[in-house]
Parts: structure tokens; C-alpha cells; sequence
């Protein structure tokens, strides 16, 4: 579970992995006088290897990712305190493409460099120290670079993700050197030293590498990409060691660890982070309902909107190992009080999550019954069946819906204030007299309606404005009613399920079809997935162990591009 | 925060001046300070919109929350953007081009830098940050700054933040007279440039397309070590710089008492950070650019309002609509009188300032950006005229941009792609 | 059937729910817990206050004799004209107010007029004269159990009104607010206990066939174990769910019957937790409840019955409260409640213990749950959900 030996130790747990990992313990450092040298360095031969492959893919850490990575790799006491510089989502796409082509700003650097800092003082502190330092320096007032050597060494190979080159390892004992300088503190220099190594893009940015004229990735590359992509973190000690191994270059040996990290629980992280992303739910946290109109959706709903729904994913897709499709169909879920509220159920515990089950029938079935979806799409002061009908479009069967047209002409669509027009479907189908608007409407709307007893905020109700809401829809030419029937023909759909497969497929790639992800591929995970009984473990393993996953991809202008690809000119 | 310290202008202290009051002792020009203020959702024009060209100008209804400082207010009316063959992005593709000259393919991201970035690399190298970026809504992706590919200067949302940022440890007080450099800022320097001269082993190993992004990210790095070295100069004494005090307990959100008093902690410390010579360049963005202020106890939001209204038949306009574009100026209004409550040299902040207010619709109710509505307060230490009614008449909105960089000094003699290219300053505005 | 019979139909296996609390992901989906049951014709409401219902009608038609004594009034009562006149100088200010705010309502001993009104002899305040009140008819015209008193008529003509809880505080500032003004800070103070969930009660019914007429229902009012949900505009609000308390003290159960949608009870006795600044509890004597069952679920009506005198002015007589703070000559009170008392005729001393009183009751739907998390009482009108509808 804790990819990094010292990790456990730090909580007092297993000091003979420490022992093995670091050469001396936490408590018997080795006094510099007793051992003139330092712990014999490792070679760097693989680092200077991997160090020289040309990079092929740079993708930004996620603030998930980033976290993660520093808990792991320091203990999770370690905080990380700062602002992160959002990853751009693309238009109809996942943040994790986003990063595949996000720049650092001056704000956003100035943050991290602050966090590194941050993270590097703690890591250095007294309290700290020991557990990551293999060594004592000969004057703790002056710079000790076989000291700072075997420390960079170590952390190095955590903090890149491979190990270091020599020339990197020299760097980084260089510059925690002139920062002991001024400061007169070596512990200061080398927590410097480190800042720098955090600020480096080679931490920031996951640097996919390849050999010139490979196909494949590089294993250090592989390894990055199995563990965020299955555990939103970095790997573990035992996928770097397979990683040197060479294992992730044979399909048994990949297949092995792709195993193993299916078999964990931190594999829950993973379909966390994926959701979160595939179904926008971080946006969750800034909805807002006018406190007049909703008394009920305060803060503490707000909090619990996606939790909900992550954990009603985990423990169908992971604990439950259903069909993806019964995402839409579920009618087991969790609850907080404050959700209760809500959902108009009862909650018996006071604080925190118990598991609740719809009954039969019920419309309150699947993800289009939580309160977080209905919520987030949805207006401030009342529902919308067209921004719900468009999320369902875009978010959930990756059907993009054209924008409206710059010279819209709304002044037939009176305010929801109407006396005459009282639910959703006779202001829409109003609006929808315009043939410039009935156009998209139609591709939208009728997918939202069947929600709208479902208010604002996601509570249920039968009227609006005291008439009757009529819930009746149309999906792929089929009639149905309410949310359940919505969620039922959803269910037995290839739209959902070939969505989420292609957005796996983008989400552990960071490319998009249109931009190198194969077609090919993604329609064969695609058949494979319904194959398997749309499994989402089965799912991740076929992604996993694909040849396409570990796939170098070709980029033009590169002077080592790869071959093998059909786009891109080689150089 | 402590509103007493910010407004309270003290005299010139003349040791510090030179005898004209217009320069620093030193010799060193008052400096020019350019900033943006973003509204979103427009206006009604013909509330809006004076009658009358030129100087003296009529104020509409929606203009009279800012008529307080109407002899330093421009109007900018009838400076077109154009889609450029592309679809016009609802929301989207007027404020982009107004700050970027092209015309966006997607609703995400800016297509090239804007420029007030641009602007920023020209003046703002010798300040501890660069440029500052807030917004008073709960959304840092609230931001129409940035250097192109992918990336947004994201907006700060956070008094407390923001002054944190500004006036934290790192902050070298100009109005203290002692100065040591701190040995921790010079070790952090050396990291700093450490970490810079890695461009060239990285570059030589990566493609085209993130070559682009290791640019930005040295280039940042290198704005983060021009940061550091300023902190290690003795700050020049600035007669409008107080320290002000910690904002105290906030709030964030879409309504709009919330987002009104957000608006104030936040052009007030950015006022005070400009005062304290820590940048010379700031965006603002007031809302959204596709509004979600709320009245309480309404069910709908700005941007719906603007669509779902009825025009009142009676008065001829969307009252609900024409009630938040009245919030906005009366914003606006704010953020001016707080800039002008700054005495500096002859003038004010104000006057020594540059700053250009827009929108990203003209009538929002149809997503118009014909007429893209802007306005430019200050005098730029009289580098342009203010006071003024510009009537465009057609002429692309980039021409404003186009002037401003020049008026701030970008070598620059044509701006803008495509049907938004042009080669014509609003002669006008220059002085 | 008794409340402390109803019978445990709900599962063992909400321990297991209940275990759930606080697990993160993985590890709590491991156990199960089936999904509850709600129990036929129970149903649960959160009391959202209990408060004195105020009656305000003209000053001269409640208070004939004017106001009750403030501790300044009733201080300056015992001097003589001229030192009235003097003591009210700018310049005596601080001397007055060391005489009425400590001497007067402190003895040598160091009791306080309001903890120890006992210890002080003061004459019984002045009391509301008038006819009217809020209230019910609680002795039937039976002299039985009562002793002597008079009688109002409601606002709304019922007659036969017993409230000597109103005749002795009716005209006391604390009650009747400013003149010309809202009613006094008696109610509010109250309002604002229930507000802030620092006093807190739930309501279960049960066996309700008919929410329009029911010749029998069982009635449940109990402290909450749990803080009612407050929501964005800082309301109680509805559909929550709360836990009853385990202290059998704070459980009270009675019978009654709905007539036309009103739920009244037959006599019971009631104790709930309330806070007062300190832990305190309302306790009501023989309390019946007139409860109309509003189309939206919720209850709203009046709880009428006897309390102690001390019981009585607990707002009052609280610890936390001093006779300083409040501006009541408490102990004149108390000496008015003893005379004025009408209930529980002790047949020894053939003096009234108690007094008449009303309190306006509210209560909106809420799931209620015993103190170990079984569910017993589902929320009165939650709307149907099914995709047929």
C-alpha cells in the first residue's frame, strides 16, 4: 500500500524496509566521523539513459496527482500549501487531455515554487530529517555534497519517477551548494536543493520519454502511466523496480503489475480521479442555489454532492463489480444527513456516510436521480432541462451539441416569472417555435425533461408552479418517463458505455482521437469492453495492457521522432 | 481590511519629487500603469451609449454610477469584432478578441497572448510580479490574461489571498528605512536561475508543440528570479505606499452584495500593491463572462435574465437586465474613485493609469458584439486624452488594443489576425 | 399501546449502518446494510418551537392597572417623593443604580430576587386585569382539583379560558414589549432557543389511519438526541432526521384523536430537555395539545397545562439569568404566581401548586429514529416517488 518505504516508517511501522531502502535507519543515522564516505552510490547508468531519451509527451500534474505524489513520497504529515494553476479543460473534452498541452504561467509557477519550498522544508526539518537523509554532513554549517549526493540519489529516483542521470545529480548537489552559501545551513541548502527539484518540470510535468525511432515508451514512462492512470499517483517502489527490471517490456511482466495495482484498493483513487474528470463532478463544489428559493442547499450539501456519487461508483464498479450500465440504473447509493435532506429519506447516522437503497421503481434511480448531477446542471434559482439534456449529450455519451448561434434571437422565451407558461416544457417548447433554436433543442431537451421533478437543487416534486410536469422523453426513438425510464434506456444503450470506454482510453493516453489516440483501438476496447460485460476492472486491464497504451506517439518537429505512425514528419 | 489606511491620501512629500511633481527626485519618471477591468453581459446601448461625440458627453442611465468621474472616462462606442470565420462563440469571442486581436475556434483557452501580457513584458519587469490578475466571483478561471497555449493567468478570488501574496513575509516594505537582503531570498535566487539554465539540455529533447510550453515555463521561471532580485534591492521610497492591514473574514460567491464587497477588499489591495510599486499591470475581472450574479431571492441569474426578460414594453428595455449592467458601472465607478483616492506626485493613481474597461457582448440578449462597449479611465501621466465619446463607427475593436500597447510603449505597428488586423490607433485617445 | 412497547421492528443490522459512519471508500462498502423500512402509520415531525403564546391587545384592555413593576419602578416605589426626585438627578445616576440594580435585589445573605425569589417578601406584582388570552379550557368548569379564578375568552371566542400564567406576567414588560411595540422579548427569547437547536424535541404519531379524523392516535413528544438541521437562511428545516433520546424523563407519550385535520390529546404529562443558558427543561402538567395538520405537514397549534411557579418563570428564574439582566422584580412574581395559582389543589393545605398556561407549539415532517438508530416514525406527506405517476 505504501510505495514508499519510508512512508510506513514514519509512522513507526516497518523499520526493516527503511533499513533496506535507505542503507541506515532513522534512529542509528551514521555519525560523519565514523563513515568518512557516505552510502555507496548506485550506477546511474539507467538515469543517464533515460535522461537522454527525447520527450514525447509532457502532461501536467493534476492537483490530485500532485498530492498524492507528495504523500507518497514524504508521508502524508507533509502538507502541501498553496493554489494550483488550474489545467485547462478542452472544449467537450477531460482535463487529463488538458494537461497534455498546459503551460505553467508566472502566477502558476510562482505557486509552485512556493510549495516546493514548502514541501521541502518540512521534508528537511528536524523532525523530518532523518527519515530521508541516509546520511549526517560533516558540518552542518557548510555544504556536504557526498552527503547531498546520496540523499538526491534517493529522493531523485522518487521525484522523477526513474532515476537520476549523473549530470542531474551533480546539478542538484550544485545547487543546494550555493544555497548553503548565503544561508550558512546545510539541512537549508539541501531542502533548497530539493525546492528546485520540485519546481523542475521534470516533476511537475510527467516526462514521456522514448527512445529515438522506438515505438514504445520508455519503462520509466510506462511505469508513470499505469500508476496515475490506475492509483492517481506515483509508482510504488515495486513498479520501479519492474520498471529497471525491464518487466513492464514483456506483456507477462506488464500484465503482472497491471494485476497487482488491479488488485488494490488504491485502485479506488484511481476511479476517483477518472469520474471526478469524465463526469466534471469537481465542479460540483462551486454550485450555488439562492438561499431564499433553497433553503435546504447550504454548504454542507454542497460538500457531499460528489462524494456521493464517487462513492456510489466504487462500490458498484468496484466493490460490487456490476455493469457500467447500471450507473444509470442503481438504486443502492450512499447518504449523509444533509443529503437526506435532499433526497427527503431517512439517514440514521449523525455524522457521515451510510449505504441507502431506493426501492424498486422508484425515480430516484442512478446517477441522473443524484442531486449532484441534477444540481450542477441547473440554474441557480430553478432546473434546466437543456443544460441537463446537454450534459447527458456530451458529459455522458460523448455527443458534442452545437453552441447557439451568435444571433440567437430569444424574445420569444418569456422568464421563468410567467403566469401562463408554468413548467420547463411549455417555456421550452415556446422557444422552440424558432426553427434556428428547435434545432439543438431537440437534440438536448428531450433527454433533460424527463428529470424536471427533479428541482434545482435535486429535491423531488410533481408540479411547478402548480401544474403537473409531464416527464415524458424520447431516447434513441424510444418513448419513456421520468428519470428512471431515462435511466433504463441509458442502460441499455452502447452510447454510455462506449463514451466512458473512449474517455478511459483519452484519460490514460492524454491524447484525444483527434489528436494520435488510434480509432482503432478505442472501437476495439470499445467491443471488447461489451464483450467482457462492460467491467470496469476488465476495462482498465485491457487499456493497461494494450500495446497502444504504452505507445510512443509521433511528434512533428522533433528531431527523434518515433517511426511506425502515420502522422508527423520525420526529421 | 483597513479601509481608513487605504483612502487616506497624505501630501507630497516633496524630497521624494522632483520640482514639477511629475518624477521622482531620482530623475525616474512617475510610472505609467496600465490595467483591465472586465464586465461581463454588456449593456443596453441606448442606455448606455451617449448621444453626444466627443468631450462633455451625455450619461445615460446605465452610465450615471460612474458620471462622478466622467472628465477621466472615455466612452468607446462602435469598435466592431468580427468572428472572423469562425463561429461566433457566444460569450466568448468578443472579450477574446478585444484582449487577444483573433478571433477564438473553441470556448476555451486564449488563441495568442493577450495584451496586456504584452504590456506587461514591456513595463512590468522591474516590479516583484508582473502582472496581477483578480476576480471578485468564486472562480479562478475567471480571466481573460494569459500567454496563449493552454494556459490562463488564473485570477485570484481571495482577499485574504491576495493579501497574503502582497504583503506577506516576502513583502520589502518601501516605507521602511533600513534594508538588509535576506540570505534566504539570495539562496533562493540562486535556485532560481539553477532551475533557468536547465532550458537548454530540456529543449533539445522535446517536440515542437512542448517546446512551447518549456517556454512559458522558463519564462516564468525567469519572472520569479526577476521577482527575487527585487526583493533584494532597497525599495524606492513611494509617497502613496501603506501598508494596509489584513483583510478580515470574507465571503465568495455569485450574489451580488457578495461579489460588490469582495470587489472593494480586492481593487483596494490591488490599489495598494500598484501604490507599493509591486506591479504595474492588473486585471480585474468583475464577473463573469457569461454572468452568474444573482439578486437574492430571484430565481434567475444575470446571463439568464439578459436572454429570458421580456423588453418592458412600457419602458422599452429589460429592467431586471439594465438593474445588473447599473451594478456593474456602479463597480467600475468603485474601483475608479478607489485608484483616484490616491494622491501621487501632481495627480492621483488615477492619473498616472491607464485602464481599460470592456465587455464581451454589447446587447447580451442577443449576444451582440458589434459595438463592443469599452472604456478607458486615466491619463496615463498625459499620455492620452480622456473625457471623451468615441464613436468607432465600424472600425475593429483591436484598434484599441493596438493603441494602448503603443501608448505603453510595445513596438508594435499592426495588431490582430484575420478581419481583426489593423494598423490604426484611435488617434483620438493619443495626446 | 405504550410508546415504551413499541415494538423494535427495525434491524439489527442498522448497527451495522451505523458503523459505517466516517469510513472512507473502500473499506466501508465492505459491510452492507439493507435499506429501512418505514414504520405503517408512524410518522415523525421536528418541533420547531415551544413558545409562550403572547396575547397583545390594547394597553388599557389587558393591563387596566397599568404596567407591572420594573426593579427601577418598584426600587423607587419605596422612597419618598423627594428622594425619588433626588436619586433621578444626571448627577445620582450611578448611586441610583447601585441602590435598584444591587441593593434592591440582593439580601444580606447574598440571594438574588430571581434565583431566590423565596427569600424575598414583596408584595404580588401587578397583574393583567383583562379578558382576553390565548389558551384552553383545561378544568371544564370543574372546582374539583382547581381553586378559584378567572376566566378569558380566546381572540378567537372560545371561553372558559385558563391561563393564570398570563394574569401574573401579562403585564410585566418582559411579556408585553413596548408599548405600542411587538411583544416582548418572553416570546423571542424562546423562538430563538428552538432556532438555534439549543432546545430540541421531536414528535412521533402513531397508528394514524386518516390524517382528517382518527379516533385514535398515539402521541410521542421526546428530546432530540440530535441538533435540528439548520438550512442557508439559517431556518430549521424540514425532512431531516433525528434521533430520540434514551432519558425516559424526556419522553412523553399520550392518546388522542383527529377531528376535521385537528389532533388533540388527551391530558399528559410532559418533560423535554431546554436549555437556558444552562441545562434546564420545560415541564408541563396535564398538557394537552391542540394540533392543526397544516396541508404541507407540518403541525401548528397550542400546548396547554399546569406548571410549578418556578416552572413557570423559568425564563426568569433561570441561573443564568439575574434579576439585573431582565429588569423583573422577580420575587413579586413569584409571590403573585403562588396567589394566583389555579391546579393541583393539594388536598392537605387546600392551596392551588400550579398554574394554568398555553405555549404556541410548531413542528415540521421529520424521519425519527430511536436513540440507537432504528428508524420508527417516517415524515407526514413526503411526496411519491415513482416513474409511473
Amino acid at each position: 500500500m505504501t510505495p514508499m518505504g519510508w512512508r510506513v516508517a514514519s509512522r513507526g511501522l516497518a523499520g526493516a524496509i527503511l533499513i533496506g531502502l535507505l542503507g541506515c535507519t532513522t534512529t542509528q543515522q551514521t555519525p560523519a566521523s565514523q563513515a568518512a564516505k557516505p552510502p555507496a552510490l548506485a550506477s546511474t547508468a539507467a538515469g543517464d539513459a533515460a535522461a537522454s531519451r527525447p520527450v514525447v509527451g509532457l502532461r501536467r500534474l493534476t492537483e490530485s496527482q500532485y498530492r498524492n505524489t507528495i504523500a507518497d513520497i514524504f508521508g502524508d504529515d507533509i502538507q502541501v500549501r498553496g493554489r494550483f494553476e488550474q489545467i485547462q479543460r478542452p472544449d467537450q473534452g477531460l482535463v487529463a487531455v488538458g494537461a497534455s498541452g498546459s503551460a505553467i504561467s508566472a502566477a502558476g509557477f510562482e505557486q509552485y515554487e512556493q510549495m516546493g519550498r514548502g514541501v521541502a522544508a518540512q521534508v528537511l526539518d528536524p523532525a523530518h530529517r532523518t527519515l530521508f537523509l541516509p546520511c549526517a554532513p560533516r558540518d552542518p554549517a557548510r555544504a556536504d555534497a557526498d552527503c547531498a549526493r546520496a540523499f538526491f540519489q534517493k529522493i531523485g529516483r522518487y521525484v522523477f519517477r526513474r532515476p537520476l542521470s549523473a549530470n542531474e545529480l551533480t546539478f542538484y548537489v550544485q545547487v543546494a551548494e550555493r544555497a548553503t552559501e548565503p544561508t550558512g545551513d546545510f539541512h537549508t541548502g539541501l531542502s533548497l536543493g530539493l525546492s528546485a527539484m520540485l519546481s523542475s518540470p521534470r516533476f511537475l510535468y510527467r516526462m514521456e520519454r522514448a527512445e529515438a525511432g522506438a515505438r514504445e515508451l520508455d519503462a520509466w514512462s510506462k511505469a508513470s502511466r499505469l500508476s496515475y492512470l490506475l492509483w492517481n499517483t506515483t509508482p510504488d517502489e515495486a513498479l520501479l523496480d519492474a520498471s529497471g527490471r525491464g518487466d513492464l517490456d514483456t506483456p507477462q511482466g506488464l500484465a503482472r503489475e497491471v494485476d497487482r495495482l488491479l488488485a488494490s484498493p488504491r485502485l479506488e483513487n484511481g476511479l476517483r480521479a477518472f469520474f471526478t474528470d469524465f463526469m466534471l463532478l469537481d465542479r460540483t463544489q462551486s454550485v450555488a442555489k439562492d438561499p431564499v428559493v433553497y433553503p435546504r442547499f447550504d454548504q454542507l450539501v454542497v460538500k457531499d454532492l460528489s462524494e456521493q456519487t464517487l462513492r456510489t461508483l466504487a462500490d458498484l464498479l468496484l466493490v460490487q463489480e456490476r455493469p457500467y450500465p447500471e450507473v444509470f440504473t442503481a438504486q443502492r447509493t450512499f447518504l449523509t444527513r444533509r443529503l437526506g435532506v435532499i433526497y427527503d429519506v431517512p439517514v440514521s447516522s449523525p455524522t457521515g456516510w451510510e449505504a441507502y437503497e431506493f426501492d424498486a421503481g422508484d425515480d430516484r434511480a442512478g446517477l441522473l436521480g443524484q442531486a449532484g448531477f441534477l444540481a450542477l446542471y441547473s440554474h441557480e434559482g430553478r432546473s434546466s432541462p437543456t443544460l441537463r439534456g446537454k450534459a447527458i449529450r456530451e458529459v455522458l455519451l460523448c455527443q458534442p451539441v452545437p453552441p447557439p448561434p451568435g444571433n440567437v434571437d430569444f424574445s420569444g422565451f418569456n422568464d421563468s416569472g410567467s403566469v401562463v407558461l408554468k413548467t420547463a416544457r411549455e417555456r421550452l417548447n415556446r422557444h422552440n417555435t424558432d426553427p434556428v433554436c428547435a434545432g439543438c433543442h431537440r437534440i438536448t431537451d428531450p433527454l433533460g425533461l424527463p428529470l424536471e421533478r427533479f428541482d434545482s437543487t435535486g429535491a423531488f416534486r410533481n408540479n411547478e408552479n402548480g401544474a403537473k410536469i409531464d416527464v415524458s422523453g424520447t431516447y434513441e426513438g424510444q418513448a419513456l418517463e421520468g428519470a428512471s425510464g431515462m435511466g433504463l434506456r441509458l442502460s441499455k444503450s452502447r452510447s454510455p458505455t462506449d463514451c466512458v470506454s473512449r474517455r478511459l482510453a483519452e484519460y490514460a493516453t492524454g491524447r484525444e482521437q483527434e489528436h494520435g489516440l488510434p480509432t482503432a483501438w478505442v472501437a476495439a476496447l470499445q467491443e471488447r469492453f461489451a464483450a467482457d460485460g462492460f467491467r470496469y476492472r476488465a476495462l482498465l486491464r485491457d487499456i493497461a495492457t494494450s500495446p497502444e497504451f504504452g505507445a510512443a506517439p509521433a511528434l512533428p518537429g522533433l528531431k527523434t521522432a518515433a517511426m511506425g505512425t502515420s502522422q508527423g514528419v520525420r526529421q | 481590511m483597513n479601509g481608513a489606511a487605504v483612502t487616506v491620501a497624505l501630501p507630497a512629500l516633496d524630497c521624494f519629487l522632483n520640482d514639477s511633481g511629475t518624477a521622482w527626485a531620482s530623475g525616474a519618471a512617475l510610472p505609467v500603469r496600465f490595467g483591465t477591468w472586465f464586465w461581463g453581459l454588456g449593456v443596453t446601448e441606448d442606455r448606455w451609449k451617449p448621444t453626444k461625440v466627443g468631450s462633455n458627453y451625455d450619461i445615460g442611465p446605465e452610465l450615471k454610477p460612474v458620471e462622478a468621474y466622467k472628465d477621466r472616462i472615455s466612452i468607446l462606442s462602435g469598435f466592431d469584432v468580427q468572428a472572423d470565420g469562425k463561429p461566433a462563440l457566444p460569450h466568448f469571442t468578443g472579450a477574446i478578441v478585444a484582449r487577444t486581436g483573433t478571433a477564438p475556434s473553441a470556448p476555451t483557452g486564449l488563441p495568442a497572448p493577450s495584451f496586456d501580457v504584452l504590456i506587461a513584458d514591456q513595463i512590468g519587469g522591474s516590479n516583484r510580479f508582473r502582472s496581477l490578475d483578480v476576480t471578485s466571483v468564486k472562480d479562478p478561471n475567471n480571466s481573460i490574461s494569459g500567454r496563449g497555449a493552454g494556459s490562463l493567468n488564473p485570477a485570484e478570488i481571495s482577499p485574504a489571498a491576495v493579501y497574503a501574496r502582497l504583503f506577506g513575509p516576502e513583502f520589502a516594505d518601501p516605507t521602511k528605512a533600513d534594508f538588509k537582503p535576506d540570505p534566504m531570498v539570495m539562496a533562493r535566487r540562486s535556485v532560481l536561475s539553477a532551475i533557468g539554465e536547465e532550458r537548454k539540455a530540456l529543449e533539445q529533447l522535446v517536440g515542437v508543440s512542448d517546446r512551447e510550453k518549456l517556454d512559458q515555463y522558463f519564462t516564468a521561471v525567469r519572472q520569479a528570479e526577476q521577482q527575487v532580485e527585487i526583493q533584494l534591492r532597497k525599495p524606492d521610497p513611494l509617497e502613496a505606499c501603506r501598508v494596509p492591514g489584513q483583510p478580515g473574514p470574507e465571503e465568495i460567491g455569485n450574489q451580488i452584495e457578495v461579489v460588490m464587497a469582495n470587489h472593494k477588499l480586492m481593487v483596494e489591495l490591488m490599489a495598494m500593491a500598484v501604490a507599493c510599486n509591486q506591479t504595474r499591470v492588473f486585471n480585474v475581472s468583475f464577473n463573469q463572462l457569461q454572468s452568474a450574479l444573482t439578486r437574492l431571492g430571484k430565481t434567475t441569474a444575470h446571463h439568464q435574465l439578459t436572454h429570458e426578460e421580456e423588453v418592458d414594453p412600457d419602458v422599452g428595455y429589460q429592467p431586471g437586465s439594465t438593474w445588473f449592467v447599473e451594478r456593474c458601472m456602479e463597480a467600475f465607478g468603485q474601483f475608479i474613485g478607489v485608484l483616484a483616492s490616491f494622491k501621487e506626485g501632481d495627480g492621483t493613481l488615477l492619473d498616472h493609469s491607464i485602464v481599460l474597461a470592456h465587455s464581451e457582448t454589447n446587447y447580451a440578449k442577443f449576444h451582440t458584439i458589434d459595438g463592443l462597449p469599452m472604456m478607458i479611465a486615466g491619463r496615463g501621466g498625459g499620455r492620452i486624452k480622456s473625457g471623451l465619446h468615441i464613436a468607432g463607427g465600424g472600425t475593429p475593436a483591436t484598434r484599441v488594443g493596438l493603441t494602448l500597447q503603443q501608448v505603453m510603449g510595445v513596438p508594435v505597428d499592426a495588431w490582430g489576425t484575420g478581419a481583426n488586423r489593423t494598423d490604426k490607433p484611435v488617434s483620438e485617445l493619443l495626446a | 399501546m405504550t410508546f415504551a412497547a413499541l415494538p423494535r421492528r427495525a434491524l439489527p443490522l442498522l448497527a451495522a449502518a451505523a458503523a459505517l459512519v466516517g469510513g472512507v471508500g473502500w473499506m466501508a462498502f465492505a459491510k452492507d446494510s439493507p435499506r429501512q423500512p418505514a414504520p405503517d402509520g408512524s410518522y415523525g415531525f421536528l418541533v420547531t418551537g415551544v413558545v409562550p403564546a403572547i396575547y397583545k391587545g390594547t394597553e388599557k384592555g389587558d393591563c387596566p392597572d397599568g404596567r407591572a413593576h420594573s426593579t427601577l419602578e418598584a426600587y423607587l416605589a419605596t422612597q419618598t417623593p423627594a428622594e425619588r426626585i433626588r436619586l433621578q438627578k444626571p448627577e445620582n445616576a450611578l448611586e441610583l443604580e447601585k441602590k435598584y440594580k444591587v441593593d434592591f435585589v440582593t439580601d444580606d445573605l447574598g440571594h438574588d430576587i430571581c434565583r431566590q425569589p423565596e427569600a424575598f417578601d414583596r408584595a404580588p406584582a401587578r397583574i393583567a386585569g383583562g379578558r382576553t388570552s390565548f389558551g384552553m379550557d383545561l378544568d371544564g368548569g370543574d372546582s374539583a382539583n382547581t381553586c378559584a379564578h378567572g376566566e378569558f375568552q380566546s381572540p378567537t371566542g372560545e371561553t372558559g379560558v385558563d391561563n393564570q400564567f398570563y394574569r401574573v406576567v401579562g403585564c410585566t414588560n418582559w411579556w408585553r414589549g413596548a408599548v405600542g411595540g411587538p411583544p416582548g422579548e418572553a416570546g423571542e427569547g424562546w423562538r430563538m432557543r428552538w432556532a438555534t437547536g439549543d432546545s430540541r424535541a421531536v414528535v412521533v404519531l402513531r397508528g394514524v389511519d386518516d390524517w382528517r379524523n382518527d379516533d385514535h392516535v398515539e402521541f410521542v413528544l421526546a428530546t432530540s438526541k440530535d441538533p435540528a438541521p439548520v438550512g442557508a437562511d439559517g431556518k430549521v428545516i424540514a425532512g431531516g432526521s433525528l434521533r430520540m433520546t434514551d432519558n425516559p424523563r424526556w419522553r412523553n407519550s399520550g392518546t388522542g384523536r383527529i377531528r376535521d385535520g385537528v389532533l388533540v390529546t388527551n391530558p399528559m404529562e410532559v418533560a423535554i430537555y431546554m436549555r437556558m443558558g444552562t441545562d434546564s427543561e420545560i415541564r408541563i402538567r396535564h398538557a394537552r395539545f391542540r394540533l392543526k395538520i397544516l396541508p404541507n405537514g407540518e403541525l401548528d397549534g397550542m400546548v396547554a397545562g399546569y406548571q410549578k411557579p418556578r416552572e413557570a418563570l423559568a425564563k426568569m428564574l433561570a441561573g443564568s439569568v439575574i434579576s439585573t439582566d431582565i429588569q423583573l422584580e422577580c420575587a413579586a412574581l413569584y409571590k403573585a404566581a403562588h396567589v394566583y395559582a389555579d391546579g393541583d389543589r393539594d388536598p392537605q393545605t387546600g392551596k392551588c401548586t400550579t398554574l394554568s398556561t398555553a405555549f404556541e407549539f410548531f413542528a415540521k415532517p421529520a424521519y425519527v429514529f430511536e436513540h440507537d438508530g432504528t428508524l420508527i416514525a417516517t415524515r407526514q406527506s413526503r411526496t411519491v416517488r415513482t416513474a409511473s405517476q
